[in-house]
């Protein structure tokens, strides 16, 4: 090892220049330091230490990091593994080197380096209440879209059904309409006048026909009503057993407002926590998809508890990031705990044929929801595709002349797809291409561009990065590493910053920056009074 | 008008359903006394009511 290495190594240790050194004493150190095999104790690098000016280390502190096998060759990475431990508990290479340095005994040492005991997840006691399961199509019901449509077509059904019992209309489409307009508000003509228009659209009967329309309708919008109660009376069960339960190790942050994004939360959560290193570990999660709060104060209330009582959160990068699941990765930054954002990586092959089996007003809801989010849409079309997202009105049309929002036509369903096959799958073509564009983008802007995918915790100042993985696997091996506390980690020096970066995701983790004004104003702010 | 604005217009989407002014409860039985006031015209609440009393008058004749 070279006298030039080795200073430029404490400096890394120390966190400070090494000046001063006298060209006796660097020497003296070519001498000792020429041999990369020559053992180390302790003793003998406070020797060195003291060579190039520098305070002594206790005895854990060598144990801990250099080991007692150390050798001359050792000294790099024994001060990277310090580094490492400095940046994950106080992000402050000077304060952890003055703090560890001094503890005398190996308890104390290892008491302020607050390194955790991995759970024992085998010896925790069985719960004793469990979740009852909300099934994958029920789950929009625990949300708030979704009833408020089932609600509106029942009501208006059952409206209508109320005006054609009052009296007999014949084949006298006018004065049925009349009626309706003289019993129904002004702000919810449009929705009555799109039922009865689409129902003369396909096949007018006058309104005798369409009474028996509607009472055959209502059996089924009757039966999603009952249903809705039914599955948030389960729901707000869930939420009592959540409340109750001794352990929370797991946190779903998400924002759903269509069903579809209750359905694919579902999908994930099942295959995550289902996958083979989670489910040995029998956690306690928190299924937004599987509880509901009626209140919405308390629902806020509910969610702020499971936040602090969780081990962690991981935040499912969905079709809209809202200010509820924001906060909820900015609160669990800000108490120090792991942020793991799930990005989905789209391959567009398989995810264009899910989505031609999908429901025509799914992939018309993902029509507009990829020309509104895929800034390059136009731009990366052919212009063959794009005069076809042009002139394609089948299933503008097809969406437009529905009747219900909540009861699917099944047979329309079909003849539609018959009838457009080749067009529906052009479409869910472009419209996975833009998927995993919009996808792509959103992993790039938490991983390399966003300033607050590292935010700090508010009670020490560390700095905490989110963890970005792509796939299910990746997203379990790293949930699975997070609760074991068996994460790891690289170093990386850059001219302006240290990144702590984790191996899964290859995410920064911790930092700390090398701006010497922005360093002295923060940890003025954290450490100083520790340091005083 | 852009190229994307161009597709983004010609698509007028579908009635959703209606945007709740009851933010404090989502409960079921609120909303659907929302959704009726909001539908109903006075006149149609009436008509509303009165057919219920005569459902119950029947129920109870019954």
């Amino acid at each position: 090892m070279l006298v030039q290495e080795f200073k430029d190594a404490v400096e890394k240790l120390t966190g400070t220049p090494v000046k001063d050194v006298q060209p006796t004493d660097e020497e003296c150190l070519r001498a000792i330091l020429t041999d990369d095999q020559r053992p180390m104790d302790c003793s003998q690098f406070n020797e060195l230490l003291l060579l190039v000016n520098k305070d002594r280390i206790g005895r854990p502190f060598f144990d801990h990091f250099f080991g007692k096998s150390c050798k001359v060759g050792n000294i790099p990475e024994s001060i990277e593994r310090f580094q490492k431990a400095a940046l994950l508990r106080y992000g402050n290479f000077i304060y952890a080197f003055r703090t560890l340095a001094r503890r005398k005994s190996f308890e104390d040492f290892h008491r302020e380096l607050q390194v955790k005991k991995p759970t024992d997840f085998a010896a925790r006691a069985r719960r004793l209440t469990g979740v009852q399961p909300i099934d994958r199509e029920d789950t929009p019901l625990v949300g708030y879209l979704s009833p408020s449509e089932i609600i509106k077509d029942v009501e208006l059904c059952r409206f209508f059904l109320n005006v054609l019992n009052a009296r007999d209309y014949g084949d006298r489409w006018e004065e049925f309409q009349e009626d309706v307009k003289q019993q129904s508000a002004a702000d919810e003509q449009q929705s009555l006048d799109s039922i009865v228009d689409n129902f003369r659209a396909h096949g007018d009967g006058g309104p005798k026909a369409f009474k028996s329309f509607l009472e055959a309708s209502l059996k089924g919008l009757e039966e999603n009503d009952a249903r809705l109660s039914r599955v948030r009376a389960t729901a707000r069960m869930n939420q009592d057993v959540y409340l109750t339960w001794d352990h929370m190790d797991v946190y779903f942050a998400t924002s759903m407002r269509k069903a579809w994004e209750y359905q694919d939360l579902f999908d994930f959560i099942s295959r995550l926590m289902g996958s083979q290193e989670i489910a040995a570990l029998d956690l306690r999660y928190f299924d937004p998809t599987q509880c509901y709060m009626k209140n919405r104060v308390d629902k806020g209330l509910v969610e702020s508890l499971m936040l602090k009582r969780a081990e962690c959160t991981v935040y499912s990068v969905q079709d809209t990031d809202t200010l509820g699941k924001d906060s909820e990765l900015a609160a669990t930054l800000a108490q120090g705990k792991t942020v793991i954002a799930y990005v989905p990586k789209i391959e567009p092959v398989q995810r264009a044929a899910i989505l031609v089996k999908a429901d025509p007003l799914t992939i018309f809801e993902r029509l507009k929801f990829v020309l509104y989010a895929d800034e390059r849409l136009s731009r990366e079309l052919s212009d063959e595709d794009y005069e076809f997202l042009k002139i394609f009105q089948g299933l503008d049309d097809y969406v437009q002349s529905c009747i219900w929002l909540s009861l699917p036509e099944i047979g329309r369903i079909t003849k539609f797809r018959e009838a457009c096959r080749v067009e529906i799958e052009r479409l869910c073509r472009i419209i996975a291409d833009s998927e995993r564009r919009i996808y792509d983008k959103r992993a790039r802007t938490l991983i390399e561009t966003h300033p607050l995918a590292i935010q700090i915790n508010l009670q020490t100042g560390v700095a905490n990065g989110v963890l970005v993985v792509r796939t299910i696997p990746e997203c379990a091996k790293l949930l699975a590493a997070v609760l074991n506390g068996s994460m790891e980690f690289r170093l990386e020096e850059k001219p302006d910053m240290w990144y702590l970066r984790e191996q899964i995701s290859g995410c920064v983790y911790r930092v700390v920056t090398k701006n010497r004004k922005l360093t002295n104003c923060f940890w003025n702010f954290y450490l100083r009074d520790e340091i005083n | 008008m852009t190229a994307q604005g161009n597709l983004i217009i010609r698509r007028r989407g579908r009635n959703e359903g209606w945007e709740h002014e009851e933010k404090g409860s989502y409960g079921v039985e609120a909303l659907r006394q929302e959704y009726r006031q909001r539908l109903y015209t006075e006149k149609g609440l009436e008509l509303l009511k009165e057919k219920h009393v005569d459902k119950e008058k029947a129920r109870n004749h019954e």
